[in-house]
């Protein structure tokens, strides 16, 4: 019993797993307003990713298609996801995500960033 | 709540049931071989068997259609193709169809020695635990950081195994307590009520101290598991529990000891008392398949 109790605390101190892909940051940053534009957007996750069924679409503001096609999990930090850019122009630009984790789950998200030399 | 997601929720629920019924009724006669209703039991078995192959499959295409967003993907042979061969975990899940296609088989070829204390039987007991515990693979506990990924195998394996002999082993029992009442006989009734109970005191330690690990590994704090949907259905998941425990302790202590008086109220009353127990055992499974549908709290 008193062993019971010396490791539940050490189990809630441990790292406890979301079991859900969470984007926690963006390069560029959620929101951002850039002067150089970008040529490769890059999203890091709370845990790995999926890469068959993780996408990222980014569009302009006239919902013009900007990236170039698919986008690369990186086999040395699976919990980040990349995508080349097309040349952009100042404007305003619209990212969507979706990413898949190991647990199978689903989850998506959407930001802006502006390109503002 | 999406299409997709009721879709997971019911293909889970569904395949955790028959599981259960299929390990916890293979189990049974190891421990009370003389107690058993073998016709019934048998068909309860591969019935539950042939829904765990189904289920499997209808799980598998509850994902497809969450992962795409489109019904259309499931008649796709490339979506299929990144499902098994391009995931972490696609290669489990072609294994789990696998198994739980052979375990039909096993039970529908070998129903006739179906349900007594020999091999055949044994098998479908380990192939239904096989797949209980292998659920780890493909849920929450895939992504849980090592090391503390393998003590959460561990529990959620204790967690799964205690559920399936406590619950599945109900059905079996259930049955035998009607025939009994049928018959006026209550002497079988006893024994197989105190094996029961021992083997559900075994089992409920491992549901709590299992539940209690995995749970652990979800969150930091009772004050975060309060605040999250996942927290608050399992708070429901517990206090359900805790009423199926009470069931099962009047069970144990009040008409366990008068079983055997063949007291054709006390074996009503037991009867009643396992089929609350049974349904109860159904909402719990239903709650633990609408956890696995939700994001847990860290």
């Amino acid at each position: 019993m008193r062993r019971a109790l010396i490791l539940l605390p050490a189990l809630l101190a441990c790292g406890s797993a979301s079991a859900h892909a969470m984007l926690e940051r963006a390069e560029p940053r959620v929101g951002a307003v850039v002067s150089v534009a970008p040529t490769v957007l890059t999203l890091w996750f709370n845990e790995p990713v999926e890469p068959a069924f993780s996408a990222i679409e980014v569009q302009d503001a006239a919902g013009e298609r900007v990236d170039r096609g698919k986008a690369r999990v990186d086999p040395a930090d699976p919990a980040s996801m990349q995508i080349g850019l097309k040349p952009l122009a100042p404007g305003h630009y619209h990212v969507r995500w979706r990413a898949l984790s190991a647990d199978t789950h689903t989850t998506q998200g959407a930001f802006e960033f502006d390109v503002r030399p | 709540m999406s299409i997709a997601l009721i879709a997971l929720v019911v293909a889970r629920a569904a395949q955790f049931g028959a599981l259960t019924l299929a390990f916890g009724g293979a189990l049974y006669p190891f421990y009370a071989p003389h107690a058993v209703q073998r016709g019934a039991a048998r068909t309860i078995l591969i019935a539950a068997s042939v829904l765990a192959v189904f289920s499997a499959m209808g799980w598998a295409c509850a994902l497809v259609f969450g992962m795409t967003g489109e019904v259309g993907a499931l008649a796709d042979q490339q979506v299929w193709s990144a499902f098994f061969f391009a995931t972490s975990f696609g290669r489990f899940w072609l294994l789990r169809i696998g198994v739980s296609a052979a375990l039909a088989v096993a039970a529908i070829t070998l129903r006739n020695r179906l349900v007594a204390r020999n091999w055949p039987t044994a098998a479908i007991a380990g192939l239904a635990a096989a797949l209980l515990v292998a659920q780890a693979w493909i849920g929450h506990v895939a992504t849980v950081p090592e090391p503390w990924r393998w003590i959460a195998g561990v529990g959620y394996a204790a967690h799964v195994l205690g559920a399936g002999a406590w619950f599945g082993g109900l059905v079996p029992l259930g049955l035998m307590v009607s025939q009994a009442r049928r018959n006026n006989q209550g002497r079988d009734v006893e024994q197989a009520l105190r094996r029961f109970s021992a083997v559900a005191l075994v089992a409920v330690a491992a549901i709590l101290i299992g539940g209690l690990v995995v749970t652990a590994l979800r969150a930091h704090s009772a004050s975060e598991l309060f605040a999250s949907e996942w927290g608050r259905v399992l708070f429901v998941k517990a206090a359900g529990f805790s009423a199926i425990l009470l069931v099962a302790a009047v069970n144990r202590f009040a008409l366990t000891p008068r079983a055997s008086e063949a007291n054709v109220v006390v074996l009503r009353r037991l009867g009643r008392n396992i089929a609350i127990e049974q349904i109860g055992g159904l909402v719990l499974l239903g709650a633990a398949a609408i956890l696995g549908a939700l994001p847990p709290p860290g």
